[in-house]
């Protein structure tokens, strides 16, 4: 079947953009065609690796925006909440939470930077406190930061 | 230097009463370290919140972790505060002022200070003083239940 460009493609042409469909992410891939004809210059033998790659970046950089937004939403609402109970509940939270174990790196930098009491998601998701004595929210970010980098150098 | 215009607002937005306290000021920066009910009890390094032990730098001084408003007066009868009848300065006393919600739940806890003045710790948000312990009365922090007070 061929289309040609006409006005009978219009009906199509607003068919197609008119869905409600949102997608958090989209998987883009050259087409194959342009790499034989070397018209994208890309090492077919690598073509997966690197997509892989391409991929988790993607996926770092989606993360952390969300993440971003959501903590932004998290500390405007709760900025004044004499509550812990509806702190935790925050449904921006609970968001950053699902996030699991990739939102640990954003989460480090985070009270690297600004100690708060997003401390609290570290001993949600790792199931653990950094001290098991009374220490203040300052510390225990200073701490968790420490942990975090003596693990991962520790990990090279 | 926290006690801008624009935090005034948002302390106001969120407290409607303290727009009528001509006392209301900002007199601390955002502090996560302390929350009210610590703040009552004069300290500034620990967070009082029931049943939280696993979060780092919370804790809670007794044994019961009940959320209700009769617990809290028993937090605060464990460090000598007794129930008093009027929230009004007397030289001699230290008082406390302990708010409620409409479930029985406490929610929020002011001192007042040797000058007469309250204070109250937002949140991990700022400190401000207020000129009496009803200007925070909001429906995050619900109303005043009790007012306890212990010898300076």
């Amino acid at each position: 079947m061929r289309f040609e460009k006409s006005l009978k493609m219009v009906p199509i042409i607003i068919g197609l953009t008119t869905s409600f469909n949102t997608y958090a992410k989209t998987e883009m891939a050259y087409n194959e065609n342009d790499i034989r004809k070397k018209l994208v210059n890309m090492d077919l033998q690598n073509f997966k690796s690197s997509n892989e790659r391409d991929k988790f970046v993607f996926d770092e950089q989606y993360n952390r925006i969300r993440f971003k937004g959501l903590l932004k939403n998290w500390y405007n609402e709760t900025a004044f909440s004499s509550n812990i109970d509806s702190i935790l509940e925050n449904n921006n939270l609970k968001q950053i939470l699902s996030l699991g174990n990739s939102a640990i790196p954003f989460i480090i930098e985070e009270i690297n930077n600004k100690p708060s009491y997003l401390v609290w998601s570290l001993n949600i998701l790792l199931n653990k406190k950094i001290s098991n004595s009374n220490i203040t929210i300052n510390d225990a970010c200073r701490k968790w930061v420490i942990w975090w980098n003596t693990t991962n150098n520790s990990n090279v | 230097m926290s006690d801008t215009d624009t935090n005034r607002e948002l302390c106001i937005t969120k407290l409607p009463k303290l727009a009528e306290d001509t006392s209301f000021s900002i007199t601390s920066p955002i502090d996560y370290n302390y929350n009210c009910l610590a703040w009552a009890a004069n300290k500034n390094n620990i967070i009082w919140w029931p049943h939280v032990p696993h979060l780092d730098g919370c804790t809670w001084p007794i044994d019961n972790f009940s959320l209700k408003f009769e617990n809290l007066i028993e937090v605060y009868k464990a460090i000598g505060y007794v129930i008093c009848a009027s929230w009004a300065f007397e030289k001699k006393y230290k008082k406390i002022a302990l708010y409620k919600d409409k479930e029985g739940n406490f929610t929020h806890a002011a001192r007042q200070l040797r000058s007469g003045l309250w204070t109250s710790k937002l949140g991990p948000a700022f400190d401000i003083s207020h000129g009496n312990p009803y200007s925070v009365e909001c429906e995050d922090y619900g109303t005043v239940g009790a007012i306890m007070s212990i010898v300076f």
